[in-house]
């Protein structure tokens, strides 16, 4: 026979301890196959759902101001452009309305792109997502009513724009549906959620939105690798400039539609003039309210600002000056509306004097001003309807005349300093330059379109490459699970253990047999590596497939009883060799290492104490190395909870390290403890009990850990659990102290807390009593908070104003962290603040570190400078207002708003906006709702965690129960005497009942301590109160559990006949 | 061929040291038998397990076939138990999993190759009574069959000693003579050292020396 033989022989006859130690293996490999499995196949679906619904758009140019379609053909010959909106959607059989819905108009192209048939056969026709149709349950040939705002050229926050949405309502007729799972889903943005998109003509939507030949999005098959060849394209008309030869002047004028030019432009224009060796002319024309003397006034009249004049000066045109009967030296006052930009109208008045009056020509003419919607094509001034208040009772009969004859010519000027000072604002201070050659001859001006696609609203996306990258997700389930999973692979280990142990003790006979025959220490451990590598080996193939079937059940779960935490139900299992081959690389280690281990309890025993049966267990008190270790872990426990109190370590690692240490160590006290000598000798049942405890203490040992390992993963979570509670209003919580918050999905302008603002809203005062509103900026983005799984490449950015940054709201850290979002020290970053989850886990950064955010070609760099705590604002980057401006001027008025009201006006000011700004898609909500959204998903996975945990009370509710049949098998002899001394099988049952009741008791202590212990620094960061009614009933059901578990061991172990085994002798 | 010159065995427990063996002389030639008896917890299973290398004495020394086997490392202990000395317990301690067979053959598994054990294995199992049961397990086997394989397996390397630790106790006493017959045989021919502990006298009697433990000095008694 050789040793492979006696090896064989070994693993038949001890199949039993051995089919138990491959389960053991088993469940350790499962965990970790499984949580490998499991973080797999999330960012597998991940990424198949984003790249999925890219379809062949390997990437995009989009603009936040339409732009030529022939862009698209001219970037590459593939392109297809398309007009893309967030809409809001009706039914109009049922009335059922879908917001935020994503749009798409596109043609041919965007379809041939994508290799799909062209579903839109008609003009009107609109096609949804699947999901969309169902939402609104849309039948084929159902009218749907479309309503989009239309995008302003001007900027809606200067004066003579627009405030109110130009909301257009178009009506199409549903024709089909496509799967979102691909292009149907069609988003640049990766969302795991149900896909809301629907698809209408290119032509159609141009037409009815006014925006012939325009789009704002570009798809090309491959992403551009640089802005170079976007630059090259790109002609004026694209970037909002305009070239004209006005009648009359031999000159060229640049101006835009938006009515100002941006200073980079402006600076680029004169440095083209100049390299063209042309003269220029900058003007910057306003519209005063009335121009007057103290005797006469002239009414809503077009005043230029340019060179050439003095300061302080103005030049009135011969009829301006004959009207207000003013001569050179009079001063002449100048009326003039200004809008700010924390949405509020303001009239101011500037004194001049008068310096000359010229003839008309000389001061201006008609073609200086931009087009003022409202204005410059109306026929009479009457018929002007401008975006301010006007009152038509001043215009006369002569400023008809002058409008008739004259239309926009500008009756006064005043210098272009003083024009730029009065009324400059953050678009621009030139509404237009004239270029005129030397020789009066027609000038031409090479300029450039853009050199800065940011500036120029316009930015480069890769979308497939960002899919890649955010598929990566924030929530690295894999990751989680693993950490979780750490303390049930070592509760498997823990019982491979045990049950090797048991099994070792049951063969010291036969080991120390082989001893006799000349086996030395080697070759016995040769002999139990040679089953430990078959146990590892079956045990981890058993592993695989445990570990398949786990990951497919959680993934089920997250599909379903879990889906709040993930927000779809399209997760599915992938598999990767990966953690196949590492399985039965771990389970052949693990079975070694709990042989190695093991088999080291028996060295320095002799043949003889082998043969003779003999246990370290039957010692006396604790070795001075187990004191040691014991003083050791917990020592190391506490310096990992310190250290990741105060962010030295990872507060992950500060959380499994500290508690796993903190558990080993109390657990080995405990041992300690009961191998303490007995100052007297047990009288009792229950000191008998832990008499008997005591005794195996190495048994007790591990059923103490095992139990105290479940109890520790199951309490520390449900301690993380949020409770639903009372509305928190202080100033410091999570919700800031505001009890309502609104998202507008288009933009508002006005000022909410004034009677103006409100007044031009629509809004009834009485319905909005003491309410104050806290408006912020917004720039759309992807959301940053948990509800994603995605990691956010573009995430979305709020501007928070001076004035609110002093009213030092929520829990921030460090304390003056609003103060530092506006601090300049280094002109390239930008400071942010980000709620201290969604910088942790969304964005795996920390206080100091960088997010950099795309942004035209190039990215803009973020430096975290602090957190907030649990507040509201988990789904957004934070900057200052005024970065915010600076940023993204293209990103007009504001989308988010927080509103203080006393309580019993909560729902009559909800019911008053969203009444009067439902236009806007103004959506009011309790804020403490929105915090509720985050809690229900950090509980969600709460929950899926502690499933795990609920798994490692089984293993540990099962070696107990294993541990305790074993030993009554051993002590039956024990047993039998007590019961031939007088003990019942009632005090039989209720001794083995004392003895691991006090087991459970003990690991449950260990573990529920250790678990608050080991969360109290991440509880204290999150100013969090424990949930003690769920941790108590958790405790309780821990004990039933544990104590169902014992008893039916219990029952099953003196049933058995007792006294026959003392006939045996 | 043996020598143990004032071997002493001492356990430490927490109620103190417990002398078991004090200054123990024992010297014997190859090929001699010889019985120790005495009263249980006395020492001579102690006394057996040291001179089988089971068991470290606390004080003397022990020459073995020319060498100090307890100045030597554990594997040369080991390869000594291995070829040189047989051990033959009260119950018989076989191979539960292991065959008949295997069990004999099991001293073979490490240690030095020998190509003719396994015929020898069967031919002494045939001579032992048991050449019909070569693929049984000891659970099928009786208590004198399994103390029949015992023996067999104690021998098959021939060793230079034969150390049995009250290998009838447990038989009956038919069954007992039937062992002892097969054990004397078998050493005759192996010209073995032969110690024998057992409570029985009469066993005890069969031999030409005889030896009993009293408190923890070894005195020949005959």
């Amino acid at each position: 026979m050789t040793g492979r033989d006696l090896a064989k022989r070994n693993l038949r006859h001890y199949w039993r301890t051995n089919a138990a130690m491959a389960a053991g293996v088993a469940i350790a490999t499962a965990t970790l196959v499984g949580s490998s499995l499991v973080g797999d196949s999330v960012r597998h679906s991940l990424r198949s759902i984003a790249i999925g619904r890219l379809g062949n758009a390997g990437g995009a140019v989009i603009a936040s101001q339409p732009f030529g379609e022939s862009l698209a053909t001219r970037i590459h010959g593939a392109a297809a452009p398309a007009l893309h909106f967030e809409a809001v959607l009706k039914h109009q059989s049922t009335n059922r309305t879908a917001a935020k819905v994503l749009v798409y108009a596109v043609d041919d192209r965007f379809w041939k792109l994508h290799q799909t048939a062209n579903p839109l056969a008609a003009d009107r026709d609109i096609v949804f997502s699947e999901p969309l149709a169902r939402e609104l349950n849309a039948q084929n040939g159902e009218g749907v009513l479309l309503r989009i705002e239309k995008p302003s050229a001007m900027p809606q926050e200067s004066l003579f724009a627009r405030k109110e949405q130009s909301v257009r309502t178009i009506r199409f007729r549903y024709r089909s549906s496509l799967p979102d799972t691909g292009i149907g889903g069609f988003s640049l943005q990766p969302r795991q959620g149900a896909a809301r998109t629907a698809f209408v003509r290119l032509s159609m939507l141009q037409t009815e939105m006014e925006l012939d030949g325009l789009a704002n999005l570009v798809l090309m098959p491959e992403e551009a690798r640089s802005d170079l060849p976007i630059l090259g394209h790109l002609q004026l008309a694209d970037v909002g400039l305009r070239l004209r030869r006005p009648r009359g002047c031999g000159c060229l004028q640049l101006e835009s539609p938006a009515g100002l030019l941006r200073d980079d432009q402006v600076k680029r224009a004169l440095d083209a003039a100049s390299k063209d060796g042309l003269r220029t002319e900058m003007y910057f024309t306003y519209l005063a309210n009335a121009i007057r003397t103290p005797n006469a006034s002239v009414p809503y009249s077009l005043v230029v600002a340019k060179e050439g004049v003095p300061e302080g000066m103005i030049v009135l045109n011969e009829w301006t000056a004959s009207e207000l009967e003013a001569g050179v030296g009079d001063a002449v006052t100048l009326d003039y509306f200004l809008w700010k930009q924390e949405g509020r109208l303001l009239t101011e008045s500037s004194v001049f004097n008068v310096n000359a009056v010229s003839p008309m020509a000389e001061v201006g003419d008609r073609y200086m001003a931009p087009e003022y919607p409202g204005i410059s094509g109306e026929s009479s001034m009457s018929d002007w309807d401008p975006p301010f208040p006007m009152d038509l009772e001043k215009i006369r009969k002569q400023d008809e005349t002058y409008w008739d004859k004259y239309r926009a010519t500008p009756k006064a000027a005043i210098s272009l300093g003083d024009g730029q000072r009065l009324w400059e604002t953050r678009f621009g201070r030139v509404t237009a330059i004239r270029f005129y050659r030397a020789d009066g001859a027609a000038p031409s001006l090479n300029l450039a379109p853009s050199t800065d696609l940011a500036r120029d609203g316009i930015t480069l996306l890769a979308p497939k490459r960002q899919a890649e990258e955010a598929a990566g997700g924030t929530t690295d389930f894999g990751e989680y699970f693993g950490y979780f999973s750490f303390f049930l692979t070592v509760s498997a280990l823990l019982l491979t253990s045990l049950f090797f142990r048991l099994g070792i003790e049951q063969r010291l006979r036969e080991i120390g047999l082989y001893r006799c025959l000349g086996f030395n220490v080697t070759a016995v451990r040769r002999v139990f590596l040679r089953e430990g590598m078959i146990i590892g080996i079956a045990g981890s193939l058993a592993g695989v497939v445990g570990g398949a079937i786990y990951s497919a059940v959680i993934l089920y779960g997250l599909r379903t009883w879990w889906s709040g935490a993930v927000g779809t139900t399209s997760l599915s299992l992938h598999f990767t060799a990966k953690p196949f081959s590492a399985s039965i690389i771990q389970g052949v280690g693990i079975s070694i290492l709990v042989i190695g281990i093991s088999l080291r309890q028996l060295r320095g025993l002799s043949p003889r104490q082998l043969l003779a049966g003999y246990n370290r267990e039957t010692k006396d008190a604790a070795s001075i190395w187990q004191r040691r270790a014991a003083f050791g872990f917990t020592g190391l426990g506490i310096g990992l909870l310190i250290a990741g109190l105060t962010s030295a370590i990872s507060p992950e690692g500060g959380f499994f390290g500290a508690g796993f240490c903190l558990l080993t160590g109390a657990s080995m006290f405990c041992r300690i403890w009961l191998e303490q000598p007995r100052p007297e000798p047990a009288r009792t049942l229950p000191n008998l009990a832990l008499a008997s405890a005591a005794q195996k203490s190495s048994r007790s040992f591990f059923t103490i850990l095992l139990i105290a390992l479940a109890v520790f993963l199951l309490v520390a979570l449900e301690a993380f659990r949020f409770t639903p509670g009372t509305i928190d209003l202080d100033k410091r919580s999570g919700t800031g102290g505001f009890p309502l918050l609104a998202d507008s999905q288009w933009p508002i302008y006005q000022n909410l807390n004034s009677k103006e603002g409100r007044a031009a809203l629509g809004l009834d005062e009485k319905s909005l009593k003491g309410m104050i509103v806290s408006s912020f900026r917004v720039r759309p983005g992807e959301d940053a908070s948990c509800l994603n799984l995605y990691q956010p490449t573009r995430p979305r950015i709020v501007g928070v104003p001076a004035a609110f940054r002093k009213e030092d709201r929520f829990r921030v850290s460090p304390a003056n962290a609003w103060e530092l979002l506006a601090s300049r020290d280094a002109p390239a970053e930008v400071p942010a603040l980000l709620d201290a989850n969604t910088l942790q886990y969304n964005f795996h950064r920390k206080v100091g570190d960088y997010i950099d955010i795309p942004h035209g070609a190039e990215s803009i760099r973020l430096r975290v400078v602090g957190t907030l705590s649990g507040s509201l604002f988990q789904s957004e980057i934070l900057i200052a207002e005024e970065q915010f401006i600076r940023l993204f001027p293209e990103e007009q008025g504001f989308r988010f708003f927080l509103i203080d009201a006393s309580d019993s006006m909560w729902s009559e000011i909800t019911a008053a906006l969203e009444d009067r700004l439902s236009d806007s898609g103004f959506d009011v909500m309790p804020a403490a709702d929105r915090l509720a959204q985050y809690h229900r998903v950090e509980n969600t996975y709460l929950s899926t965690f502690q499933a795990l945990g609920a798994l490692g009370l089984l293993l540990g509710t099962v070696g107990m129960a294993v541990v305790l049949l074993r030993n009554v098998l051993e002590r039956r002899r024990e047993l039998a005497l007590l019961a031939a001394i007088g003990f019942t099988r009632r005090d039989i049952a209720k001794l083995i009942l004392f003895e691991n009741i006090a087991l459970l008791i003990a690991g449950l202590a260990i573990g529920s301590i250790c678990a608050l212990l080991a969360v109290s620094p991440a509880l204290a960061k999150r100013s969090q109160s424990l949930p003690f009614d769920s941790l108590a009933a958790l405790i309780a059901l821990v004990v039933c559990t544990g104590a169902a578990s014992v008893w039916i061991a219990t029952r099953a172990a003196v049933r058995a006949p007792l006294l026959e085994s003392l006939r045996s002798e | 061929m043996l020598k143990a010159t004032a071997i002493s065995k001492t356990y430490e427990t927490a109620a103190g040291p417990v002398p078991v063996l004090e200054n123990v002389d024992l010297a014997l030639n190859q090929g001699e038998a010889i019985s120790i008896m005495g009263p249980s917890g006395c020492g001579k299973s102690t006394l057996l397990h040291i001179l089988g290398l089971l068991d470290q004495p606390t004080a003397g020394t022990y020459d073995f076939d020319g060498v100090q086997p307890w100045t030597l490392d554990e594997k040369e202990q080991a390869r000594i138990r291995n070829g040189k000395i047989g051990f033959i317990f009260q119950d018989h301690c076989l191979l539960p999993q292991c065959t008949v067979l295997e069990n004999v053959l099991a001293p073979l598994i490490v240690g030095e190759h020998d190509d003719d054990a396994e015929a020898r294995a069967r031919d002494l199992l045939r001579r032992a009574g048991l050449g019909e049961r070569l693929d049984r397990f000891p659970s099928q086997l009786s208590g004198g069959e399994k103390q029949r394989v015992a023996i067999v397996r104690a021998i098959i390397r021939k060793p230079a000693m034969l150390l049995c630790d009250e290998p009838t106790g447990n038989l009956d006493q038919a069954t007992a003579w039937q062992v002892l017959e097969l054990l004397a045989e078998l050493r005759r021919e192996l010209q073995c050292i032969l110690i024998i502990v057992t409570h029985s006298a009469e066993i005890a009697a069969e031999f030409p020396r005889q030896f009993s433990v009293r408190r923890g000095r070894l005195v020949q008694t005959a």
